[in-house]
């Protein structure tokens, strides 16, 4: 897919999560996310099959359909890339506190 | 005049519509039709774009006010789950991405705000509703509804939920942050033409004790503005332009509900008890923690069943385990020393499905026990919490659906490995919690001394034990009149029910909606039930009922009825037996 060829062939944060919590990427989680994201200057996208969305727009977010066991890629770009993919991975790897 | 007669009801150009009851209760009054109305844009342009951009300002303002006030009211009444769905949309309100073209396009091309906000929203809830996915369909929804709020704003309309006066509600349907709104003003009783007994705003409706009636289709083309209505919450009736004798009728009812309600809290906190000294334990089913103050208040002494789908259904999707844990302890604090009975999820049939699914017979499909033992982490998680929540020992496990015995053995197996679970962790839990199952499938009635070896207790399901008894869907209209919950069928299986799990020393509870039915209740004691579970508004009248009887007589009455061949005779025996022992205030 031309995505996912994009994806790997450019200088930014890549990173591959799964969704890990049972209700997925419900609406509390993902209006945290979204205020997790504002807190940094780098863009925030998510990639889910051929879709893309900005992670910093709640209701770009809310268009997702992303249940357990969905694979999504968090594509991170700008000064504080390194800090936000950390951060926002973590919150991934927690089941966004649900677990 | 009694019930039966009204819905046959065509005199004086009196009309009669027949709903689902989804809150009890009687209402006298004005109509108030409401529309949330299809919201309408065109591609309008603006003189003054720096003003409109104030417009749109000021509008967003207003509607975070609204969404604060809609949190706070469901955070007080409802819980924190339905106040984070409100908290979402209010973040919505302060999308950037979003909004960032609504104002380009103000500036640059001069539309009207509305316009602007209809384009960029209806973007997103088109992306949603390609999807076939549910919980992206009600998302839709939820944004198509903050859409609306926003140009209604725009427009500087009035906010239509500020009512001046005592009125019916009456819509096409009425979405969870209508009805709480609804609810700060002199509402007496919603009428919707959409939404079944389970819908979000008949459960609401219920917790806030507003009569209301569901499932009306066509009411909006009948009733118009300001017209006067009766609503019957007990009997699903909504009469339009009701004449003097209609009037009179329900006139005394509501009189004689209060005085009685009154007079009824006397007796809270006696026993149900018969002349003769037969106890009857009298236990409420509930949907909501809420509920148990009510039923508290109403002389509940035990929760017989608390249905765990609403959980579910509030929340679109299977509770994490820690809502579960939070919602049963406090259920069972609230409720201790007293006990409290938890079905486990009965999903399927007639209610709302997982995933995108169809059955061809759903009510003989997939459904209770046969769905949780297939999503076993589902069911584990549940029990688990149920354990965790048994602490003060006095929780109670139920299985619903049950129709084999290998179905009891294999959440038995599930139950212990949970309980073992716990165990190795040191988390504390009653280990000797009560397992019963809901009669609610005839193959228990045939074979109910081996069932019945096999739990705790019993407890009968009235409703589906019925339909599948008759092979009547009664929500089928076509075959509606031949559910019939006093068909001799029903009243024998009952008798093999009681009569075989007595047999092994256990006791026999019912919760299906008969139980809640005046002319059904002397039969139910005759029969031998040891608990009555019912809705909790009928708790002190049929506290009143059994009090005025003696269970000589009960017993008598039901050999009688035994012995008849249709259900027309039973009832016209009960009917003659409840108007001589004068049980009413009346």
């Amino acid at each position: 897919m031309l995505i996912n060829y994009c994806i790997e062939h450019t200088e930014l944060i890549n990173k591959k999560v799964e969704i890990v919590n049972r209700a997925g990427l419900h609406t509390r989680p993902a209006a945290t996310l979204v205020k997790l994201a504002s807190k940094f200057k780098s863009d925030f996208y998510i990639y889910q099959d051929d879709m893309s969305i900005n992670g910093k727009s709640i209701i770009g977010v809310m268009t997702l359909c992303a249940e357990q066991g969905s694979k999504l890629t968090l594509q991170f770009e700008g000064e504080d890339e390194s800090e936000a993919a950390a951060e926002i991975e973590d919150y991934f790897k927690r089941g966004f506190d649900e677990l | 005049m009694n019930f039966n007669q009204i819905e046959t009801y065509n005199k004086n150009g009196v009309i009669v519509l027949k709903g689902l009851p989804a809150a009890p209760g009687y209402a006298i009054g004005p109509a108030h039709i409401y529309h949330r109305d299809k919201i309408e844009t065109f591609p309008s342009v603006v003189l003054d774009p720096s003003e409109e951009l104030l417009n749109l300002e000021s509008a967003i303002e207003k509607s975070k006010k609204e969404l604060s006030k809609i949190i706070s009211i469901s955070r007080e009444k409802i819980g924190e789950r339905t106040a984070g769905i409100f908290e979402a949309h209010a973040l919505i309100l302060d999308d950037q991405l979003l909004f960032g073209p609504i104002l380009e396009n103000i500036k640059n091309n001069r539309f009207s705000a509305e316009y602007s906000v209809d384009k960029e929203f209806s973007k997103y809830i088109s992306v949603m509703k390609q999807s076939d996915d549910q919980i992206l369909l009600e998302r839709a929804a939820d944004i198509e509804d903050l859409k609306s709020r926003l140009i209604r704003n725009l427009r500087k309309k009035r906010w239509e939920s500020r009512l001046k006066h005592s009125v019916i509600i009456v819509a096409h349907s009425l979405t969870p942050a209508d009805t709480l709104l609804f609810s700060r003003n002199e509402v007496l009783a919603y009428v919707s033409e959409f939404g079944g007994i389970t819908s979000h705003a008949a459960i609401i409706s219920r917790a806030l004790n507003i009569p209301a009636v569901v499932g009306l289709h066509g009411a909006m083309s009948k009733i118009s503005d300001e017209v006067q209505l009766i609503i019957d919450g007990f009997n699903g009736f909504v009469i339009i332009n009701p004449d003097e004798v209609l009037l009179n009728f329900y006139s005394k009812k509501i009189k004689s509900f209060s005085r009685n309600h009154e007079k009824l809290k006397e007796i809270k906190n006696l026993p149900a008890e018969t002349f003769d000294g037969h106890r009857i334990r009298l236990n409420s089913n509930i949907e909501l923690v809420d509920e148990v103050d009510f039923a508290i208040a109403n002389g509940a002494e035990g929760i017989g069943l608390f249905r765990t789908e609403e959980l579910f259904f509030l929340r679109g999707n299977f509770p994490t385990e820690a809502e579960q844990i939070e919602t049963y302890s406090t259920l069972a604090e609230k409720m201790y020393p007293e006990t409290v009975v938890i079905r486990t999820f009965d999903l399927g049939g007639d209610k709302l499905l997982l995933e995108d699914y169809h059955e061809k017979n759903p009510f003989l499909g997939w459904r209770g026990i046969r769905m949780m033992l297939d999503k076993s982490h589902i069911f584990e998680e549940q029990l688990q919490a149920i354990l965790i929540s048994s602490v003060h020992k006095n929780v109670k496990i139920m299985l619903p659906m049950i129709s084999t015995i290998e179905e009891i053995r294999q959440s038995k197996v599930i139950l212990e490995k949970v309980k073992f679970k716990l165990q190795s962790a040191s988390i504390p839990f009653d280990k000797n919690i009560e397992v019963g199952i809901m009669a609610e499938v005839p193959s228990i009635a045939f074979c109910i001394s081996d069932f019945a070896k096999e739990v705790d207790f019993i407890s009968v399901g009235t409703n589906d034990l019925t339909q599948y008894i008759l092979a009547v869907d009664r929500g089928n209209e076509v075959v509606s009149d031949k559910f019939q919950e006093f068909h001799p069928a029903v009243l024998r299986a009952l008798k093999m029910i009681i009569d075989g799990a007595h047999n092994e020393n256990l006791k026999v509870s019912i919760c299906g909606e008969l139980a809640s039915n005046y002319l059904a209740v002397p039969l139910l004691v005759g029969l031998g039930f040891d608990e009555l579970s019912v809705n909790e508004h009928y708790l002190p009248e049929i506290k009143k009922l059994i009090r005025s009887s003696n269970i000589s007589e009960l017993k008598e009455l039901t050999q009688e009825c035994l012995l008849y061949k249709s259900h027309i005779e039973i009832i016209k025996l009960c009917n003659k037996y409840l108007k001589k022992i004068k049980w009413e205030y009346d």
